[in-house]
């Protein structure tokens, strides 16, 4: 069929339809038919009856025939607009292959602004929406965390609490439990151990989850009863340490010096519930007893609660009626088995909102929302740029435009085309936006964490992520295009006869009016944006400046557990006596001690403690619960944590003296309230033995750098039965000089003692997940996101106010021929800048405002100050367009008044 | 010659329609007549079917259409061959008379006594 033929047909088919021609047809072949036939000789009513009767049933067959012609009519449609959306397309390259400037600019706006919203997902996807791999159902399943003292909540339950919570079947299908441990590994083969995070499970967890073995298999129930001595492997420890060799299958690893057999290796990706702790291997939760045999065992024990247990729900079960029963289990386990803590409480959180600590539940997707939302803002202000830009190209094509509607190209046409445009653009865009992404996402990956435990953010760039980078691209593409193009078509034919003349110039009033109402809402979407990175700054700052209790310049921290290697407890005090008095003798070490737990450097243990005053405010058992470190002499001076009254722990306080400890002014004023702490007594279970309260310090921070002032007490680390220890080592110089030689100290000690860690305490503050760390992502990614929309809307309004000269030239040139001095020309172009920056910020304070509140939760200390930030951002907002319209200033005063009277 | 109405397979319709328009360019009951002039009325093509198959052969682009005015002015859809509908006929030809050949060898052929 001929080209003009098919258009005619369409066009019939579209306008009048297809009716008529089949039933001119019909009826034409039944004329003819008589025709003939009267010509044959048959009488005229005959012949046609005749012919009728020839034909069959006409009507059947006309319908049958309409049929036809209506589907090849619309499968026509279909080609036709695949055809028109070809040429689009190739109207479109060939447009922008001839402004590659124009182009290359407007790409690269969208690139910036698809490539944040990109990398945003990428967190909020990995944190949160991504289904756990390996993990079947996630959403059936619910963490229970422990509290002990109405706090957070995290892993603080008693294997036996496990017990107890499985046998609720009305309420859970299952339940398992989990916790990290440290570990000194030995590969075969290998010379010196490696201190690594392992994870212990209950025999069920694989189980529960649903996760199996990519080689080899999982532990089971049975491993758990029979205590075996069995591991299995993290894909990435296995590949890295181990050489990704099957053979690995039945092979022993010595786990702190007992032999445990490698029955299986996970698949890549799977990280059980936390997918950013990179742990090296899963073990039986009863293997506990032979990895560290101290007096207490883990695995029987009431009061020692370090487990994180998880639950699937029975359908039908919510979560709101497993907290309620939770709740009311928690009174039962009290009164049962008081060891546990007597303010121990149970409650509920789905896994997707726990991934990186139990704590960050509530507040997690708030987190979340509110980066997402940051960066949705950017990719805004990136499509109003490019709108502005095309905006200013399609003036100058109104001729064209105008022709080809006067063609009769639809209105809707040729939007479309525009659109398109737009969106081939976006394209581009993604293209770049693809390759910004990549390098920050692998840069976020590989962030120094102060944290003894690996973390591996792996922020994956796959198909969910590229899937949302597109369809980012083709939002900002659909976004950007629609107001030049409803805009650039409205005009009609005769728009080319309007102001500006066929080559459209700048585009006319109304389109600088739009464009300049666009740079206004750039500039309000920035105040947003600056204002949130600056809030984030202060309270990065303020957090900074908080007063931790302690000195963290110069100390290094050394985590170590001679536990794996020795079996009694003498042994294990003459192991941390010989290695603090190595590690204080070399040079270059100030002062040296142990603790138990070192403030804000993973969570401190905590315990019941009881007084035998009544009048003191205790829950209903005596006691108060309250966090602890026990620490060798010296521990005081290595931390410069000043000794308000009385001392600090001495040689003296060793197991032939009386049991003593230090509180702190909170636990002071709690546990005798009023009274001179000196002298006093605790007791640390119901009717042990007293400990004399010698010495107070002030309140200081231990487990998390937001915490409200908390009771905490020092024990006497000779004088209580120790495992794992840190070593804190204040230097003279650089700390990490003392990394090597204080690890000579433990190779010559033992060939089997496995330190590990070696971070600094500066870093612990500085990059701790407990400290800083959060509050440094933040404020770093707000002021990208800030820095960003800046720039964006800096370039956006140069350009609309040096559009804006151009269009006012002639009437700038009359005002300069009459006397005006370019020093006011200037000032005037100068002004109007202003203004337009004061519009815009004037829209973007109460949504600042707004945000602000939204904010609040994540903000450290917030004042009402913190409001006058937002008059800050303004002012310089304000300033800062002026600065941009500075080089328009200067072109406007510089104008050749004759030259601009006779331009057009 | 007795007229004789015979079933004729839908192919078969399709090729002699091909042949009616390769000389030229014809409305609907022009292509009808031609075949039965052709044949000397032997072949009488039921009417009801011309339509749909002409309909078909549009639609696989081996014929086109387009209304137009009869001698004696009235309004009719004509058809003509197109150059893909051109080749088309050459090969159904051959088609047919292969087709042909084979099934009189099956008739004439040494029959088992």
């Amino acid at each position: 069929m001929t080209e003009r033929s098919r258009w005619e047909r369409y066009w019939r088919f579209l306008t009048s339809g297809f009716r008529p021609d089949v039933r001119d047809e019909i009826d034409f072949h039944v004329e003819e038919r008589t025709r003939v036939l009267i010509a044959e000789g048959m009488p005229p009513g005959e012949a046609r009856r005749e012919a009728e009767r020839r034909l069959g049933d006409r009507a059947r067959l006309t319908t049958e025939l309409e049929r036809i012609e209506e589907q090849r009519g619309r499968r026509l449609g279909r080609a036709m607009s695949l055809a028109e959306l070809w040429q689009d397309l190739r109207y479109g390259v060939r447009g922008l292959v001839r402004r590659p400037i124009f182009t290359l600019t407007a790409a690269t706006s969208l690139a910036f602004g698809i490539a944040t919203t990109t990398v945003a997902f990428s967190l909020v996807d990995t944190l949160m929406l991504r289904p756990l791999p390996g993990v079947k159902d996630p959403s059936e399943l619910v963490v229970i965390g422990g509290t002990n003292d109405g706090g957070l909540g995290g892993p603080n339950t008693p294997l036996p609490a496990v017990r107890e919570l499985a046998q609720r079947t009305d309420l859970f299908s299952g339940v398992a439990a989990d916790r990290l441990n440290l570990a000194g590994i030995r590969a075969p083969g290998a010379q010196q151990a490696e201190g690594r995070i392992i994870r212990m499970v209950t025999g069920n967890w694989f189980q529960l989850l649903g996760a199996s073995a990519m080689i080899g298999r999982v532990i089971t129930p049975e491993d758990e009863a029979q205590r075996a001595a069995v591991v299995v492997l993290d894909f990435d420890y296995w590949r890295q340490r181990l050489g990704g060799d099957p053979a690995v299958l039945g092979a022993n690893l010595m786990m702190n010096g007992i032999p445990f057999t490698v029955i299986g290796v996970m698949p890549r990706g799977f990280r059980g519930l936390q997918p950013l702790f990179a742990i090296s291997g899963y073990l039986p939760s009863t293997s506990e007893d032979l990895l560290s045999p101290g007096s207490r065992s883990i695995t029987e024990s009431w009061d020692s609660g370090y487990y994180l247990p998880v639950a699937r729900r029975q359908a039908g079960q919510a979560i709101s009626q497993v907290r309620a029963a939770l709740a009311v289990m928690s009174r039962t386990v009290r009164a049962e088995h008081p060891e546990i803590g007597e303010k121990f409480e149970w409650g509920a959180e789905p896994e997707h909102l726990v991934r990186t600590a139990y704590a960050a539940a509530g507040i997690f997707p708030v987190i979340n929302a509110v980066f997402f939302g940051l960066a949705a803002l950017v990719l805004l202000t990136a499509c109003v740029n490019v709108t502005s830009l095309v905006l200013t190209r399609a003036a100058g094509r109104r001729a064209e435009l105008a022709v080809r509607q006067a063609m009769g190209a639809s209105r809707t046409r040729l939007a479309r085309q525009l659109l398109t445009e737009t969106v081939l653009i976006a394209v581009v865009g993604l293209a770049g936006a693809w390759g910004l992404a990549w390098v920050t996402i692998n840069a976020l990956g590989n962030l120094p964490i102060g944290f003894d435990i690996p973390i591996r953010l792996e922020l994956l760039f796959d198909a969910r992520v590229f899937g949302l980078a597109s369809l980012a691209a083709l939002i900002a593409g659909i976004l950007a295009g629609i107001a030049p193009a409803v805009t650039g078509t409205r005009d009609g034919p005769s728009g080319a006869l309007r102001e500006g003349g066929a080559k459209g110039g700048t585009g006319g009033i109304r389109t600088q009016r739009f464009r300049t109402a666009l740079v206004g809402a750039q500039v309000a979407v920035s105040v947003i944006l600056l204002t949130a990175a600056a809030l984030f700054v202060r309270s990065t700052d303020r957090a900074a400046r908080l007063d931790l209790g302690f000195r963290p310049e110069r100390i290094l921290t050394v985590t170590f557990n001679p536990g794996y290697t020795l079996r009694s407890d003498r042994e294990i005090r003459q192991a941390f006596d010989h290695i603090l008095r190595e590690v204080s003798a070399l040079p270059g070490v100030e002062s040296a001690a142990w603790a138990t737990a070192l403030p804000l450097f993973r969570s401190t243990d905590s315990r019941a403690v009881f007084v035998d005053d009544p009048a003191v405010q205790t829950d209903r058992a005596g006691s108060v619960v309250a966090s602890y470190t026990a620490v060798s002499p010296g521990y005081f001076t290595t931390m410069s944590i000043p000794l308000v009254l009385g001392r600090g722990i001495t040689e003296e306080d060793d197991s032939l003296h009386p049991a003593v400890a230090v509180v702190n002014r909170r636990a002071a004023e709690v546990l005798w309230p009023g009274r001179n702490p000196l002298g006093q007594r605790l007791r640390l279970e119901r009717d042990g033995p007293a400990v004399e309260v010698v010495g107070m310090t002030d309140n200081g921070l231990y487990n998390f750098i937001l915490e409200r002032p908390t009771p905490f007490f020092y024990l006497a680390q000779a004088q209580h039965p120790v495992g794992e220890a840190f070593l804190a080592v204040r230097g003279r110089g650089n700390p990490h000089a003392l990394d090597a030689p204080i690890r000579a100290v433990f190779a010559a000690a033992s060939p089997d003692y496995v330190p590990s860690g070696f971070i600094t305490m500066d870093d612990v503050i500085h990059d701790g997940p407990n400290a800083m760390l959060l509050f440094r992502l933040g404020a770093a990614s707000a002021s990208a996101l800030g820095a960003v929309s800046l720039f964006l809307t800096l370039v956006g309004l140069f350009g609309v106010m040096s559009v804006g000269v151009t269009q006012r030239t002639r009437e700038l040139g009359v005002r300069l021929a009459l006397g005006a001095t370019p020093g006011q020309v200037r000032f005037g172009v100068l002004r109007q800048a202003a203004m337009l920056g004061g519009l815009g910020v004037a829209a973007g304070i109460p949504m600042a405002l707004l945000a602000i509140t939204v904010m609040r939760q994540l903000i450290v200390g917030m004042t009402s100050k913190d409001m006058l930030v937002v008059v800050v951002v303004a002012v310089m907002l304000v300033v800062a367009a002026m600065a941009a319209a500075y080089p328009s200033a200067r072109r406007a005063s510089r104008l050749d008044p004759t030259g601009a009277l006779r331009s057009d | 010659m007795a007229v004789q109405s015979l079933e004729l397979l839908r192919g078969t319709l399709d090729l002699l329609i091909l042949r009616a328009l390769s000389r030229g360019r014809l409305h609907g009951f022009a292509v009808m007549r031609f075949i039965e002039d052709a044949t000397g009325q032997a072949l009488q093509i039921e009417e009801g079917s011309l339509y749909p198959a002409l309909y078909r052969l549009e639609d696989r682009g081996w014929i086109e259409s387009e209304m137009g005015v009869s001698e004696n002015n009235r309004r009719a859809r004509f058809y003509r061959l197109t150059p893909v509908g051109r080749a088309r006929l050459k090969t159904e030809v051959a088609d047919f008379r292969r087709f042909v050949a084979a099934v009189f060898q099956v008739i004439e052929g040494p029959v088992a006594s």
